[in-house]
């Protein structure tokens, strides 16, 4: 309707005049439905369409703030200084009482010619989370290759509001928790990359978050250049339920130190490289999960709760800086009621070192082994026989891979009841190879876990799409196989994932 | 699992063989029964040119409006619910769009003032999924468009002076800097 001409022409070849009134009369809401399918900067070209659109685009709920442009710093400094003022109006004439559910502040190929401008962003965007109600606020910085190094200071304002849900600062720079937080209604925080800058940063942040249920920190080598002077992470809370905590430490030389204590703590998920020593105390866990590499692993009290246990750690064999090697099996009695254990080779090695007795597992439901060499390891294989023999329930074995050392073909006779003693297979309801690739030993093994499990319900065997389908000659090698009445045999294949299922109707 | 490090895909390929095996053991037939009953049913509707069309209860279901009206009546066969807000052609383009699971290939065929009459319609009947995909659908319509084209698509009349109009091009500069992102 630009032309009255044309506003005419419409009326009189449609006859729907009353629609197109009826568009211009819809309720802004509708008109922000539409502008929030598009991006922040093309929503606010709209504002120029006429009085009506001016402010429409200030009301939208998700606010995309995006900066990635990468030109020559003079020019790329132009225009971030054009991007700031218009986050600056952004936050500043909104309307403070319409809730802001994402806010995000992204700044890629940063530049020392930006510094003073990403200031003034970080403040207005700071004042935005802490008088205006966001619920989600996520801030990202990547620099420029022409950046070595960068410290920024975060506004105390940002870690100030009675709203905010969920926190996500993606910052490839040094940066410090402020003196003050106070996020009474923060859920979820991930700090990815984190640094160390002070031993009781972490400390501080939880304190300020009495409502924290979910942690990401991911403590790293973003640069070669990271190095922290901070020995030790605590973390204590006493609303947290999940922690999830990567500390990729390049200098082995230095011992770390990480403490875990909180009472409500479910889900626990660390991947460690460096040089750790893990105290965790956490009687309510669920959830376990350790990978990596670690110099002590201490279960401060038992887990009653324990479910899931995913342990593919590395015991850093210690110099004799420190003698006291602690034992690596110990903190498994702490474990003893866990029902799903996920245990890889390297795990199985601490153990097989270790000299304490493995507890009775009476709740373990399903075993899963990953990337096991296992079968040409004779002290492995001990430890995984004194492991089934005291899970008197298993009845779940699942296998990723059997993988197999090539020398095995040319000298080995496997003994399987040395490896899987006959009452866990007599007791075993169902198998499972996730990548079955075909080979003589694989055969081997299913073959001998189904003439000897009268208990056997299913055997599922999956071959990965890049091995190919099930030819018809492999099938019938799996299906002639002796075995008992009731088990079920599923042969898949993928990418469909398509299942041959075949019920033995003709036992022996 | 996921957490180990495996690739999610091959967790998600696991998840549903492991739902499709459950599913195999289950007796199939009295979960899916209830849905039977009610396929093929239709529910009588007189758009605003005073057609009365049979649509399917699958459609309708999408209706929240007439959901409220079906909740709150004893709804027999006979029972016609007037829509005086839309007419029989946009409930056609409805009726397509919804049949067609809402593919945007579908959407491309609309002229711009169905698109705008059935966002209406969706807005009217309170169709949540339609709505969001005709918002989607006219989004990409006036992406990237001159603000001329905008304006003539929505029926805009620019009411701003010259003047006003630069001051706001300036105070919003960077949504008309014209940037080649990465």
């Amino acid at each position: 309707m630009a032309e009255p001409s044309a506003n005419i022409l419409k009326q009189t070849l449609d006859g729907e005049a009353d629609n197109i009134d009826r568009l211009s009369a819809l309720p802004e809401s509708v008109l922000l439905s539409i502008l929030s399918c598009l991006e922040l900067k093309e929503a606010a070209a709209t504002s120029v369409l006429s009085t009506t659109w001016r402010d429409i685009f200030l009301q939208l709920p998700n606010i995309c703030l995006n900066f990635n442009i990468n030109r020559n710093p003079p020019e790329q400094a132009r225009l971030f200084h054009i991007f700031t003022l218009f986050a600056g109006r952004v936050f500043r004439e909104r309307n403070p009482e319409a809730p802001v559910w994402f806010l995000k502040v992204s700044v890629s190929n940063f530049t020392q010619m930006m510094e003073e401008d990403y200031r003034s962003l970080l403040m207005s965007a700071a004042a935005a989370v802490s008088t205006q109600k966001v619920y989600q606020f996520d801030l990202r910085l990547t620099c420029s290759l022409l950046i070595e190094s960068l410290n920024i200071v975060l506004p105390p304002a940002m870690f100030t509001s009675e709203t905010l849900t969920i926190l996500r600062l993606t910052l490839y720079a040094d940066w410090d928790v402020p003196k003050n937080v106070w996020l009474p209604n923060l859920k979820y925080a991930h700090f990815i990359p984190y640094r160390l800058m002070h031993e009781n940063s972490t400390q501080r942040f939880l304190d300020g978050c009495p409502r924290l249920q979910g942690m990401i920190l991911m403590i790293g080598d973003i640069t070669d250049s990271y190095e922290t002077n901070v020995k030790t992470l605590r973390i204590s809370s006493s609303s947290l339920k999940s922690l999830r905590l990567g500390w990729d430490q390049m200098d082995e030389s230095e011992i770390m130190n990480i403490i875990v204590k909180s009472e409500s703590l479910e889900r626990l998920t660390l991947s460690l490289t460096g040089g750790h020593r893990v105290n965790v105390d956490t009687p309510n866990l669920n959830f376990f999960s350790i990978t990596g590499y670690v110099l002590e692993l201490n279960m401060i009290q038992s887990l009653p709760l324990i479910d899931e246990v995913v342990l593919d750690v590395q015991y850093i064999i210690q110099s004799s800086t420190y003698p006291q090697t602690q034992d690596a099996s110990t903190f498994l009695r702490a474990l003893e009621n866990v029902r799903l254990l996920d245990i890889s080779e390297q795990s199985m090695k601490a153990l097989y070192e270790s000299t304490s007795v493995v507890p009775i597992f009476r709740n373990m439901y399903k075993i899963s082994l990953n990337y096991c060499n296992l079968f040409p390891h004779s002290r492995i294989q001990q430890v995984l026989f004194n492991l089934f023999e005291n899970c008197p329930n298993l009845q779940v074995l699942f296998f990723e891979k059997v993988k197999v050392f090539h020398h095995y073909y040319y000298f080995h006779h496997v003994d399987f009841e040395s490896v899987f003693p006959i009452s866990m297979v007599q007791n075993l309801k169902r198998l499972e190879i996730f990548d079955f690739k075909g080979r003589e030993m694989e055969y081997k093994l299913v073959e001998f876990f189904m003439n000897n499990g009268p208990c056997l319900e299913t055997v599922f065997l999956r071959k990965d799409h890049l091995r190919g389908i099930w030819k018809p000659e492999q099938e019938q090698r799996i299906v002639s196989m002796m075995c008992s009445e009731e088990c079920n045999i599923i042969l898949s294949q993928n990418l469909e994932s398509k299942i041959i299922s075949i019920k033995k109707l003709d036992s022996p | 699992m996921a957490e180990r490090g495996e690739s999610s895909e091959a967790v998600m390929l696991k998840k549903t063989e492991e739902e499709k095996l459950r599913k195999g053991k289950m007796i199939v037939g009295d979960e899916s029964k209830a849905g039977y009953e009610e396929e093929g049913k239709k529910v009588k509707l007189v758009t605003s040119d005073g057609v009365t069309m049979e649509v399917e209860i699958s459609i309708v279901k999408e209706m929240e409006i007439i959901q409220t009206f079906i909740g709150a009546t004893d709804t027999d066969d006979s029972f016609i619910f007037p829509i005086s807000n839309v007419s029989s052609h946009i409930l056609n383009q409805i009726i397509e769009l919804v049949k067609g699971e809402y593919d945007q290939e579908l959407a491309k065929k609309l002229s711009h003032d169905e698109l705008k009459e059935i966002l209406v319609a969706a807005n009217y009947l309170n169709m949540k999924t339609l709505f969001h995909f005709i918002a989607t659908a006219i989004a990409n319509v006036i992406q990237n468009k001159s603000v001329e084209f905008v304006r003539d698509f929505f029926g805009i009349v620019n009411d701003f002076t010259e003047e006003e109009e630069a001051e706001l091009r300036k105070t919003n500069a960077w949504a008309f800097e014209g940037v080649d992102e990465d």
